[in-house]
């Protein structure tokens, strides 16, 4: 068989069907501090790093989290995507990505959120879960929105409320 | 790796079982097992509602909510969509 059949068989799916949604992440949340900060401080500072998180969201809970799902803690998919959300926050935070207490939070949450219910959607592809176990892990939808929307808020207040005493670059 | 604990819907009435073995035959999480020619179900959180033991039951001692574990598909199904991942109550494409 060719190598590059091969490579596009086992390529998650769920990259290309998450590539659209992730791309409008991306762009949102690299091009709205632009409206508040302008281009120089609102791309290269606020943008860059919106950016850098949201490709980090669409790759983890497309590639990374399957590829970990054994080892995530957890039974429900929920948790092992919110756990590595979280994890990979508190990475990008000590990697130096994101910065400042309020998008530290919203990256947990939003992030976390993200990463859940990106991983939950694998639940038709593992061999072991139960559509009872997975009307049960589904409760917690409204719960992933909840978060993704106060995480967002939380970490745009960055930019749209932070006065340019916290811009520290 | 193992799913959530206690949620299956899997249902075995005992009195009614003529220990055919058919459930052990077709429970591909091995489920159940006979014991003094009764089965018995030995590992229920494996049990991933496919509903194969319950069809090939010949006395209906077997019941249990068949579907697919499928976020996806829940949320397609929810939303009314017809497609690839659209299951039905009872069976998915």
């Amino acid at each position: 068989m060719n190598k590059s059949i091969q490579l596009r068989e086992l390529t998650p799916i769920e990259l290309r069907q998450h590539l659209l949604a992730a791309l409008v992440l991306v762009l949102a949340l690299g091009l709205t501090p632009v409206i508040w900060r302008g281009w120089d401080q609102g791309l290269w500072h606020y943008g860059l790093r919106g950016a850098i998180t949201g490709a980090t969201c669409w790759l983890a809970g497309c590639l990374l989290g399957p590829a970990l799902l054994p080892w995530l803690p957890g039974r429900a998919f929920w948790v092992k995507g919110a756990f590595l959300g979280a994890a990979l926050a508190a990475g990008l935070t000590m990697a130096g990505v994101v910065q400042g207490f309020m998008p530290v939070l919203g990256a947990v949450l939003w992030l976390g959120a993200g990463v859940s219910f990106l991983l939950m959607n694998f639940t038709g592809s593992a061999t072991f879960t139960s559509q009872s176990g997975v009307k049960l892990e589904m409760k917690a939808i409204p719960v992933q929105i909840a978060a993704g929307i106060l995480g967002l808020v939380l970490w745009s207040t960055d930019w749209w409320l932070c006065s340019t005493r916290c811009f520290n670059n | 790796m193992r799913y959530l604990k206690n949620v299956v819907t899997l249902q075995l009435i005992e009195s009614l079982c003529i220990g055919c073995g058919r459930c052990v035959e077709v429970c591909p999480h091995a489920v159940f097992d006979i014991h003094n020619r009764q089965a018995t179900i030995v590992d229920r959180d494996a049990c991933m509602e496919c509903g194969a033991c319950a069809r090939n039951c010949p006395v209906d001692a077997v019941s249990v909510n068949a579907g697919v574990g499928c976020v996806t598909g829940l949320i397609n199904l929810a939303l009314g969509r017809k497609g690839d991942c659209c299951c039905t109550e009872d069976s998915c494409c």
